[in-house]
């Protein structure tokens, strides 16, 4: 990738940006980089699965939504949305069992790609890596541990409500107005946002319009921002209560 | 359908000719080729006869394109075309030109259509091969190397 200087130094900015390579030492990246080959997704490509078995992927621009669907009923879901220095279906780094996961490309994405096997013999060859990846696996399975307990524990009101505060950008409010930019979802459709908490795009389409009415949210040219922490912070709680109520009933 | 192209920028029809060369050793089926290069207007006269007999002979038809806002391609291959086409029903940008549908045709993201367009402009060549999935796949394994980027392109 060296031969293309600017592209290699933009992906080695991204890289570093993200918690799976930041502080990792210079060198090391570049040594990675240059296994990698450039692809680019259109919006909307939803690539066959069997290439994530060979090929793994790194996003350096755009979104990408990783689901899975049931094919009898078309009911999907959404797992992850990655964004720039995420890696695509990371368990494939550590087993070779076939899985599926569907990720389907949000914008016009930028990758960078390279063959499994040379993947996993990088990772052999640098253990000082593994003290970024495991963190970054674990992230990983406390996010879907979340998404499954609010899956079990929580009605759609309260799901939409942490999934909106989960991807709140910390130490980014304005503090003139105290509003509170959002990554990855900040323009995403309700359909988008329904498959991310197991629900539909008419529920929460109904929350949605409710926030605004109340001020809690507010979307300017399809730009989502939180304007009343505490009270989406309440509506993401009220779960929680009824929760402990419950088990305090049982 | 998915559209799958990869694009490869060299600095010179030796280094193309060389790429079409390992192309064909590897049995490759270059009807799904593609060779797109900049014609300088002050040495269109020179050189424009001995590329197009040297690229005619390593892949098919030749043709030459003026493209506003870049100036006079020659155009190798499947391109001719997709280019021939015109402009019916694709929207690409602002400043579309034939050039740029037929790239996004092939599955090229507006951004990198930009970035060929600049490449095409600084004299240097592109090899596009348009196909299925797994043969741009085979094509990347015999040309991408530590000193050649390949780029593919999915839509």
């Amino acid at each position: 990738m060296k031969t293309d200087p600017v592209y290699f130094n933009h992906c080695k900015n991204v890289l570093f940006q993200s918690p799976l390579f930041e502080g990792l030492a210079e060198k090391v990246l570049d040594d990675m980089l240059q296994l990698f080959r450039r692809d680019t997704w259109r919006r909307g490509v939803q690539l066959d699965p069997q290439i994530f078995q060979q090929r793994f992927y790194l996003v350096i621009d755009g979104r990408l939504e990783v689901m899975r669907i049931n094919p009898t009923t078309g009911r999907s879901i959404t797992l992850y949305i990655l964004g720039p220095g995420d890696g695509i279906d990371m368990v494939t780094l550590l087993n070779t069992n076939p899985h599926e996961v569907i990720p389907v490309a949000l914008d016009d994405v930028s990758l960078i790609s390279v063959p499994i096997v040379d993947a996993r013999n990088w990772i052999d060859q640098h253990p000082e890596f593994n003290r970024k990846f495991l963190p970054y696996l674990g992230e990983q399975i406390r996010k879907m541990e979340d998404l499954a307990s609010d899956l079990a524990l929580h009605d759609t009101i309260s799901r939409l409500a942490r999934l909106i505060l989960r991807h709140i950008i910390p130490n980014y409010s304005d503090k003139s107005d105290g509003v509170h930019q959002l990554k990855l979802i900040h323009d995403l459709h309700d359909e988008s946002l329904a498959r991310m908490v197991g629900s539909v795009r008419q529920v929460v389409n109904r929350h949605l319009q409710h926030w605004r009415k109340q001020g809690i949210l507010h979307k300017k040219k399809f730009h989502m921002e939180v304007t009343e922490l505490e009270s989406l912070r309440d509506y993401a709680d009220e779960a929680k209560h009824q929760v402990e109520r419950k088990t305090s009933t049982n | 359908m998915i559209k799958n192209c990869c694009v490869v920028i060299y600095a010179s029809l030796a280094d193309i000719e060389a790429a079409i060369g390992k192309l064909k050793i590897a049995r490759c089926d270059l009807k799904q080729a593609s060779v797109i290069a900049y014609e300088n207007e002050t040495d269109i006269h020179n050189h424009q006869v001995s590329d197009r007999n040297t690229l005619e002979q390593l892949l098919t038809d030749t043709e030459l394109f003026f493209v506003s806002g870049i100036g006079t391609l020659m155009v190798v291959g499947q391109m001719i075309t997709l280019m021939s086409q015109g402009l019916e029903n694709v929207e690409v940008g602002d400043d579309s030109n034939p050039l740029a549908v037929a790239l996004f045709k092939m599955g090229v993201t507006r951004a990198s259509i930009k970035e060929y367009e600049r490449a095409i402009m600084a004299d240097k060549l592109l090899l596009i091969f348009y196909a299925q999935q797994k043969d741009v796949e085979y094509v990347c394994d015999v040309l991408h190397c530590e000193a050649q980027q390949v780029i593919v392109h999915h839509a």
